[in-house]
């Protein structure tokens, strides 16, 4: 079965570069989402296999929805991309519950490489 | 005559010098978004009057697409904004896409929304680097985008900034895909406190 990804990001052009690279690696992209509470309330309602999120968003930032989502269900796979690469944010990422961080831009070949990671190190737990 | 006190020499260079580490970081993410050669033309750090930016376009009329960033922490607080001149600002979109989408559709939603990334990504490695150099982690505001004339646009930019002067300081940043045949300019303007912090941080007088 493909793996499920719902992906966030308020540029329309990100969402469709991340969406390529997922579906040409045999996943299924269930759902986008433009801002932070987009991501909240598709998340609950999708519950997909793993979530790529971005940082800057309107309406609430990535690492808060990250925050919601873990709160929500301590389960989620979550992948934060973000141009901001700071090892402070990074750091605030992982401890909000996120599982990996891609650091934008980036290539698909890297993209794959962290993405199914998280989806084998998890199914495993 | 400019308003503002002008930094001494060594704090001007200073501030060149964070601004070229800042501008090759936000290139080379562009390169790697765009997998070309981009070449940095210019760099510098000065007091100017910003109406000094349309002699870089062909005057206030000129149509350019515009991103426009604001960067912050508790105590930092700069603008960054970069400006595509008309006819490369499409083939900027052309070149991130892959697909031919002509000028006059530059001010479509999908367009605006590469230019927006660019503008995100090369943002966000300047701030990247500014961050390092200072100690904090630095967030940035939702890019905004917009696609008018080069003199409305510095207008709603000077409102934002507050400034009690149309002169401010400036790092300048020029590039060009040499393949491409495009050109872009990106500008940070560090607001006055934030320039005190950046000086006693990096310890120059």
């Amino acid at each position: 079965m493909k793996p499920r990804v719902l992906v966030v990001d308020d540029a329309i052009f990100m969402r469709k570069m991340i969406s390529d690279i997922l579906i040409n690696n045999g996943m299924e992209v269930v759902g986008e989402a433009d801002t932070g509470s987009g991501a909240v309330e598709r998340y609950a309602e999708l519950k997909p296999d793993l979530v790529t999120m971005d940082i800057i968003m309107p309406e609430m930032n990535g690492i808060d929805a990250v925050r919601r989502i873990i709160e929500a269900d301590s389960s989620a796979r979550i992948v934060m991309c973000s141009a901001l690469g700071q090892q402070a944010l990074v750091q605030d990422a992982l401890a909000a519950g996120a599982k990996d961080f891609l650091i934008k831009p980036f290539n698909p070949s890297r993209v794959i490489e962290v993405v199914t990671k998280v989806l084998n190190q998890t199914a495993t737990v | 005559m400019s308003p503002i006190k002008r930094p001494s020499f060594l704090r001007i260079d200073a501030l060149k010098e964070i601004g070229n580490i800042g501008a090759a970081h936000a290139i080379t993410g562009l390169s790697e978004l765009l997998q070309k050669r981009v070449d940095i033309s210019i760099t510098n750090a000065d007091i100017i009057p910003l109406q000094i930016i349309y002699t870089l376009f062909n005057g206030p009329e000129s149509m350019v697409s515009v991103v426009y960033i604001e960067g912050y922490s508790e105590s930092f607080r700069g603008m960054m904004f970069l400006i595509f001149p008309h006819p490369e600002a499409s083939r900027m979109v052309e070149l991130a896409t892959h697909n031919t989408i002509g000028e006059d559709r530059v001010n479509e939603e999908f367009s605006l929304s590469v230019l927006k990334e660019i503008g995100n990504i090369m943002c966000g490695c300047y701030l990247n680097t500014l961050a390092e150099f200072l100690g904090v982690p630095l967030m940035h505001s939702v890019p905004q985008v917009s696609h008018d004339m080069l003199g409305a646009v510095m207008d709603s930019i000077l409102i934002d900034l507050s400034l009690e002067s149309d002169y401010a300081l400036v790092l300048e940043t020029a590039f060009t895909l040499t393949s491409g045949g495009c050109k872009g300019f990106l500008f940070f303007i560090p607001t006055h406190e934030t320039l005190e912090t950046i000086f006693q941080t990096i310890n120059v007088d």
